[in-house]
């Protein structure tokens, strides 16, 4: 019983080391790994639902930062930052702006139909609707 | 002193809503390099140690005219050509729809998978694409791009039209030329999923270059006409006016993360001009342990000069019409058109041993070893080492 507890314990606590993909609460889009990725990565400018997407990233050093690459866009951080220096450089496309903290993304979620964002599964809050957890 | 500051902040404020929409990057490879031995020279490199071939600096500015109208300049200086920065893209893009942008102005000319980056070392492995591919006289083009990109399951495609106008320097026998492309119409096509691409281009163009001597030297073999016939053919066939030029391009990729594997090929082909058919390919492989990406590039460029060759083989070497000045002068126009078919022969292999080193995001340190060898020629063969740094912010 109490090892079932601990294993309990355990798991709630690695799941706080989630990434939760969040989106405004109007927005009631599904969306895979796959769109998630492209709305990340300039390949996909809207969202299913036709409004145009807004992508937020967090700063380097958050916690998220790097999960979300690794697990959704599958790129480290140097090869994100190769990547987004040829969009750049070929005027295809900028970076998502990235904000400080996983706080400052939530409230800009809140705020924008048209925003989607990722942070700590364990900062989301009622604010916001999370459309995926990675 | 206060009021001015007062109204410069104020003045400040008001401009901070237009230029938060202005976005500055810039690039820099500061590539050095020397061959090993006294008498070897190589892609502009001998045996002094040289930063001037490779390097390349540069900013670019972008502007969002509105959501959908973007302006943008890129100023590039080059150490080939003493640093002296130039604007060489300025151009505008409009966003048709979230599939389709047209961009209009002096574009990258999308020709080569590294193309679009060309100028940005950070973005691929080696210190510079291949030469054997990539060592063409022209990137960028006056005229109009049109991008198409779509998805669809777990493929992404893309599709690009670019029309315009070339202006550049080459070379004809060794002499400088003023290359002009008219009418340049070029397709490409890419496809994407995860750790496969592969994408292809066709381009034709009217071709010219112009060489006062070589136009004079082309001039006087067609003079003989009246005489010999065929000398009528091999002027023509010599001289490069609006002479349609066609290039082919098609590249595979690997990239599996831990290991990647990519190949490129291409052809040029100049119809009834001195410059030969030529075919290039390189075939690169590497591997990334953590920061380190050793690599390995072969790479081989050939022009087929057969139908040069056989222009001259239709003209008689000496003639005889009684007038030796006469007879003497198409000797040497004999001898020397001999020459320049004979040059536009060409077969030359490298292997590049390379090692990138991923300091941070955006900067990048690399080495290289290149050992070239011609096979027309082997005193023209060299071993090159390069080292540099990439740095993109």
């Amino acid at each position: 019983m109490k090892q079932w507890i601990l294993a309990a314990g355990l798991c709630s606590s690695m799941a706080f080391a989630d990434v939760a993909v969040i989106v405004h609460p109007d927005n009631g889009d599904a969306l895979d790994k796959g769109s998630i990725s492209r709305l990340f990565l300039n390949k996909m400018k809207a969202f299913p639902n036709g409004t145009s997407a807004v992508p937020l990233a967090l700063a380097e050093g958050q916690s998220a930062t790097d999960e979300f690459n690794q697990k959704v866009l599958n790129k480290s951080t140097s090869q994100l930052t190769a990547f987004w220096s040829k969009l750049v450089f070929t005027g295809k496309g900028q970076p998502p702006k990235a904000l400080g903290s996983d706080a400052e993304v939530i409230s800009a979620v809140a705020a924008d139909p048209g925003a989607i964002g990722y942070v700590d599964a364990g900062s989301v809050d009622g604010s916001v609707r999370v459309v995926a957890t990675f | 002193m206060k009021t001015k500051l007062a109204f410069l902040t104020a003045a400040s404020l008001m401009s901070a809503p237009i230029f938060a929409e202005i976005q500055i990057n810039g690039f820099a490879n500061l590539i050095g390099g020397m061959t090993l031995d006294e008498d070897e020279a190589v892609y502009d490199y001998d045996s002094d140690f040289s930063f001037d071939p490779a390097s390349v600096f540069g900013l670019q500015v972008r502007g969002d005219v509105s959501d959908k109208l973007s302006a943008t300049a890129q100023l590039v200086g080059r150490g080939s050509e003493d640093y002296d920065a130039s604007f060489e893209w300025a151009y505008m893009t409009y966003m048709v729809s979230n599939n389709v942008s047209v961009s209009a102005g002096r574009i990258r000319m999308p020709l080569f998978k590294y193309s679009s980056s060309l100028d940005v070392g950070y973005s691929y492995h080696w210190l510079t694409p291949p030469d054997a591919v990539y060592g063409i006289d022209f990137n960028n083009i006056d005229g109009v791009r049109i991008d198409y990109s779509t998805y669809s399951g777990d493929w992404e495609y893309g599709a690009q039209v670019t029309f315009g106008h070339v202006e550049a320097d080459t070379t004809i026998s060794g002499t400088e030329a003023a290359l002009e492309l008219e009418n340049v119409m070029a397709v490409s096509f890419e496809a994407t999923r995860d750790w496969f691409s592969a994408r292809t281009l066709l381009a034709r163009g009217t071709t010219s270059a112009v060489n006062e001597d070589f136009d004079t030297f082309v001039a006087g073999m067609a003079q003989f006409g009246s005489i010999i016939p065929s000398a009528i053919t091999a002027a023509e066939g010599f001289s490069v006016n609006e002479d349609t030029g066609v290039f082919f391009e098609v590249a595979v990729d690997i990239d599996k993360y831990d290991w990647f594997v990519g190949a490129e090929f291409t052809k040029t082909e100049v119809d009834d001009a001195i410059i030969a058919s030529n075919e290039a390919w390189y075939i690169t492989a590497g591997m990334r342990f953590g920061k380190f990406t050793p690599h390995i590039t072969y790479e081989v460029e050939e022009a087929d000069n057969d139908d040069q060759a056989a222009l001259i083989a239709a003209l008689p070497s000496t003639i005889d019409t009684g007038d030796a000045t006469t007879d003497a002068t198409w000797s040497s126009i004999y001898q020397a058109a001999t020459g320049i078919a004979a040059d536009q022969a060409l077969d030359v292999s490298a292997v590049t041993l390379g090692l990138r080193y991923d300091v941070e995001p955006g900067f990048a340190l690399k080495a290289e070893v290149t050992w070239y060898s011609d096979d027309l020629n082997d005193l023209n063969d060299a071993t090159l080492l390069r080292v540099g740094a990439n740095y993109t912010f």
